[in-house]
């Protein structure tokens, strides 16, 4: 192994991703070669700084800020969670309409940029007069704003 | 151990209870801030993208697969609000990978060096003056012990650009650290 081969290799032999073979070839190297042995000797202890940098502090009312801002938001995150899609799905079921329609009015509302979306409405219609009524279904379908 | 805790906080979350986030802010936040602050150089300028990178994370925890681990997440945010600021900070100069930039900006440092933790300011300042993906490049697999795809994820680049990003790095301290190095043993 030329000085060349071991300058190339001195990085991951120095993080342990060698063959033992190679990095025995390497280690052999570096007791015969001054020069190499320095480099490695440079590099170990760049590696090692770089890893034992020290974290910096974030400042104390940091964590306030954050939470002072976020109570500016609508508390419901804008993109529908897992959760949301289900009751999505089943609110779809059960009013027939569009879970894409719900879904707008839910998102528009959290988002915040429409404060007045309609809210469908399902009323049921027992002990009134259907008789002149569409139809005999005993639900009613509306919207609420 | 943590991770546990970071799913239920975020299950809280997105059934939309803001007080598990608390809890996400505290325990990330010095490596948010730290991240920034690498990649920026600039402490008011770290804090407000640190604050800017846990706000957007928020208004995206909804959609968040809990199946992939919070923090390179919550980092990808903060060093591409980072690099982004940089960006519109200076849209003519250099690009932010090109290594001439580390090349001519090295500054003159104190040449005695008797302790770790002066070697360590040292090389933190060394760091600063690298090309800032490679800043970015280096705070996330060496101080935040990112894996390499975990850095080519947050810096949307292939994994082999990673590394020669990392490879460039440590050359290019490497060589003002030898020069320092020598300097300091002849003293």
């Amino acid at each position: 192994m030329n000085c060349e081969n071991v300058r190339q290799l001195l990085n991951e032999y120095i993080e342990n991703n060698l063959t033992d073979a190679v990095s025995q070839s390497l280690s052999e190297h570096l007791r015969k070669c001054e020069q190499c042995a320095m480099e490695e000797s440079i590099l170990r202890t760049l590696l090692a700084t770089l890893r034992s940098l020290p974290q910096k502090s974030a400042p104390a009312d940091f964590t306030e800020h954050v939470m002072e801002e976020l109570s500016k938001l609508d508390d419901v995150p804008a993109t529908i969670s897992t959760e949301k899609a289900r009751l999505l799905s089943r609110l779809a079921s059960k009013s027939g309409l569009q879970p894409a329609w719900i879904g707008m009015r839910m998102t528009a509302r959290s988002v915040g940029f429409i404060k007045y979306v309609p809210r469908p409405t399902v009323r049921l219609r027992i002990g009134e007069d259907r008789s002149r009524s569409l139809t005999k279904f005993p639900l009613a379908l509306g919207f609420r704003w | 151990m943590n991770q546990v805790s970071d799913v239920e906080m975020i299950r809280n979350c997105q059934r939309g209870d803001v007080s598990g986030f608390r809890t996400l802010v505290d325990r990330y936040k010095d490596r948010v801030y730290t991240t920034s602050l690498r990649i920026v150089g600039n402490v008011q300028d770290a804090e407000d993208i640190a604050q800017e990178a846990f706000i957007a994370a928020y208004k995206s925890i909804g959609s968040f697969d809990i199946n992939r681990k919070f923090m390179p997440w919550l980092l990808k945010i903060a060093t591409n609000l980072s690099i982004d600021h940089l960006r519109r900070k200076q849209p003519k100069a250099v690009p932010l990978d090109s290594p001439e930039v580390a090349e001519i900006q090295w500054n003159e440092y104190p040449l005695e060096i008797a302790e770790t933790s002066e070697l360590c300011q040292l090389t933190e300042q060394l760091v600063t003056q690298l090309p800032a993906k490679y800043r970015a490049a280096v705070s996330l697999y060496y101080t935040e012990e990112l894996t390499y795809s975990e850095v080519a994820d947050a810096l949307d680049i292939p994994v082999g650009t990673v590394k020669t990003y990392l490879h460039r790095s440590r050359e290019m301290l490497k060589k003002r650290l030898r020069v320092v190095l020598s300097e300091s043993v002849k003293l």
